[in-house]
């Protein structure tokens, strides 16, 4: 994987406007590396009472693994690799099995959370900005699986199977089928911050209008940067359930489920009072809607992409109105997580006017 | 100078010097945009074709649109808009005026959208099959228009007026010009391409939902390069086009698109026996399936299955590799949500699979 490309030795935070100038080595070195840690996991929750696993400052960076276990039983983790060909040596391999024993009846999902990391400094009402500086394979295959009564058509699928796949990781690919490749887009199905206490313990499966979550958006790839609200002092971050490619719907209720380690950099932005998640990629900004029904999620879509437009760009509800007709492509995140996601990509091309766009990260 | 009182008055609108490139493509027949070729907001089983063509014709078509001006006098709308034309200059206006004023309407449905057709495709039959390649999509006026109300498009509970904006086209740089900052790239497209419905549709359908038919699918991907593939219903096909687009965004949101009149070339091939249960597209790059309901997660689990269908006859696949596939390669995107009938399309990349080789029509120029 090559690193991220920085150009010139400032970076600028100018996107969402008066932003503090931030100073950055050519290539960033994680402050910290977060390994899992089978003891400390977080059993599929969020919540403000969960001890930290790190203690980070604005600006720091840090790479985490995160695991894929789905496929994997417990009583017998061994028997997946075995079945398809996947050599148990691979260190990798080693500490999936590992992991998947440590959490065997504990009530873990097959994706397990990392978190959470508590930001100095972050204050309810500030934005945690996350930085996806790094997102690489942790392991050369993943699974694509389906069951009855879950997924886009859940009425349909006659019974519950399982697909594995392996990568071509000089490629960047993952082996479908003779015919088929498919190209490798590694991103985190999952990115939250704590809930307040009072909300208790939040389960991870569906994602949160306001603190993110499973949001499954296939675009929080690599150069991509998430913005989330913070509800507690310090933030809380939790990341986990690894993806090594998705289309936008998620149909099947899972992605290329893969292991990913993921290196991400945290800013609490003082300036910055958003009331859900939002994001930026190098060429577009999204704005993001959830509801259990699709068409609400639509409707909240474009009231956030309205609400991004005027604090952005400073446009009136009626200029944001039609050129969210317009110019915006409303797309289907997911539509397997009990709450489903539309999320808006607004071109940051459309906005011919502004000077080259500072975004920290070039393709 | 004229220009240059234009920008005076309107403070922002940046008009193109060029005026608008005529259609330079050859095609095999012309359908002016005339009171006898037009039909407004509906489409008919019994309107005498305007033209009937076999298989492999092409057909240069005229749409009309731009009457934003609604009762009033088109020319002072025009003047007030810092449009630099007028409809004695403009062809394709009068040709709407015309259309508004003269073209026959039927009790119950007095607009809608501006309609041209149908065309009888020879030897087409219900359970076939037309392909439409589209050659060309071109405005013939230098503007559009995207407008709001209170209850319609998705905001129809927030939005507190109506609002009307007029963006001027610059089909030399192929940008619609928003506003000083902001710039949309076109991408004209027909809203409304359909056969005419199935008798079961009732006699006088509505254009404003789409359908198995297509009709208005408001798609945006279906511009010149594209291809769509619909089910005939009646004999001879019977084809409308119409709802001129210069650009969109999935979804529609205030349920119009850069409205304005386009020219469209489009060469029909009729495939005989080719049963589809909805529209299927085709572009250079995805192929495309359709999913249509009311109701948005219902239009969705539609377009799954659809894709998942699609699949299963191209690669000869089981449920679960279609299914997985879906999952992991395909994208589903709001088509609109404006139309009574909502849409999601499924986007399947060609680019995964690596042993097609590339016979497609179209290349980008």
């Amino acid at each position: 994987m090559p690193t991220p490309r920085f150009t010139g030795a400032f970076l600028t935070l100018a996107v969402w406007a008066s932003g503090p100038l931030i100073e950055l080595p050519a290539a960033v070195k994680p402050d910290y590396h977060l390994d899992i840690d089978p003891e400390r996991m977080p059993a599929g929750y969020y919540s403000a009472e969960t001890p930290p696993v790190l203690k980070i400052a604005s600006g720091q960076t840090v790479e985490i693994d995160t695991l894929a276990l789905m496929g994997l039983s417990d009583d017998n983790p061994e028997k997946f690799f075995t079945d398809n060909t996947i050599s148990l040596d691979l260190p990798s391999v080693k500490k999936m099995i590992s992991v998947k024993k440590a959490l065997a009846g504990k009530g873990a999902s097959s994706a397990p959370l990392a978190g959470p990391i508590y930001v100095e400094g972050a204050q309810p009402g500030d934005t945690l900005e996350v930085r996806i500086v790094d997102i690489k394979s942790y392991t050369p295959f993943g699974i694509n699986v389906g069951n009855p009564g879950k997924g886009g058509i859940p009425d349909v699928i006659p019974r519950p199977y399982a697909k594995v796949m392996k990568f071509d990781l000089q490629k960047n690919t993952a082996k479908f089928s003779d015919t088929i490749d498919i190209p490798l887009r590694q991103f985190q199905g999952i990115m939250a911050v704590s809930p307040t206490k009072e909300r208790g313990k939040l389960p991870s499966r569906p994602p949160y209008p306001d603190i993110g979550g499973n949001m499954d958006n296939k675009h929080l790839v690599k150069g991509t940067t998430l913005f989330l609200p913070v509800q507690i002092e310090g933030a809380g971050f939790y990341v986990a359930d690894p993806h090594a490619a998705q289309g936008n719907g998620e149909v099947s209720q899972s992605a290329i489920e893969s292991s990913n380690t993921v290196t991400l950099q945290f800013f609490v932005r003082k300036d910055l009072h958003l009331k859900g998640p939002r994001a930026e990629t190098p060429t577009h900004y999204i704005a993001m809607g959830f509801d259990e029904d699709l068409d609400a999620a639509v409707h909240h879509a474009i009231v956030n992409t309205i609400e991004l437009l005027k604090d952005v760009k400073g446009m009136n509800f009626f200029d944001a109105l039609s050129l969210s007709s317009v110019g915006v492509d409303y797309e289907v995140t997911e539509v397997v997580d009990v709450t489903k996601g539309v999320h808006a990509m607004i071109p940051k091309s459309l906005f011919h006017d502004d000077k080259p766009a500072p975004y920290w990260y070039k393709e | 100078m004229k220009i240059i009182s234009v920008l005076l008055f309107s403070g922002l609108a940046v008009w193109p010097v060029a005026p608008i490139a005529a259609m330079e493509l050859a095609a095999d027949f012309h359908v002016p945009f005339t009171p006898e070729n037009a039909i407004i907001g509906y489409f008919s089983p019994t309107k005498k074709p305007v033209l009937s063509i076999k298989s492999g014709a092409t057909v240069r078509i005229d749409g009309g649109g731009g009457q934003r001006w609604g009762e009033g006098d088109p020319n002072a709308w025009l003047k007030e808009n810092g449009v630099p034309v007028t409809i004695e200059t403009c062809a394709a206006l009068a040709e709407t005026v015309r259309v508004l004023k003269e073209t026959p309407r039927i009790e119950g449905i007095t607009m809608g959208h501006l309609l041209v057709g149908p065309i009888y495709v020879e030897d087409a039959e219900p359970g076939d099959a037309i392909e439409i390649r589209i050659l060309d999509v071109t405005p013939r006026i230098p503007y559009g228009t995207v407008g709001a109300r209170p209850g319609t498009g998705a905001l129809g509970d927030i939005v507190p007026r109506p609002y009307t904006k007029v963006i001027p086209l610059d089909l030399k740089r192929n940008a619609g010009t928003f506003d000083d900052g902001v710039e949309i790239p076109l991408g004209p497209f027909m809203g409304v391409m359909g056969t005419c419905p199935a008798d079961s549709e009732g006699p006088n359908r509505k254009s404003g939902p789409p359908g198995p038919f297509g009709g208005n699918l408001d798609c945006k991907e279906l511009v010149a390069g594209s291809t769509l593939f619909l089910p005939v219903f009646q004999k001879g096909a019977l084809f409308y086009t119409g709802d001129s687009h210069a650009a969109q965004g999935d979804g529609e949101i205030t349920v119009n698109a850069i409205e304005t009149a386009n020219t469209c070339i489009l060469q029909f091939f009729l495939h005989k026996g080719m049963k589809l249960t909805a529209p299927r597209a085709e572009t250079p790059t995805h192929y495309l399936t359709f999913g249509l309901d009311p109701d948005l997660d219902k239009a969705m689990h539609l377009a799954i299955m659809e894709t998942l269908d699609f699949l299963k006859e191209k690669q000869g696949y089981d449920f679960f590799k279609a299914y997985t596939l879906a999952s992991i390669g395909v994208d589903f995107r709001v088509t609109q949500v404006v139309d009574k009938t909502q849409g999601i399309h499924g986007m399947i990349p060609k680019k995964i699979f690596t042993k097609d080789s590339d016979h497609y029509w179209y290349r980008a120029r």
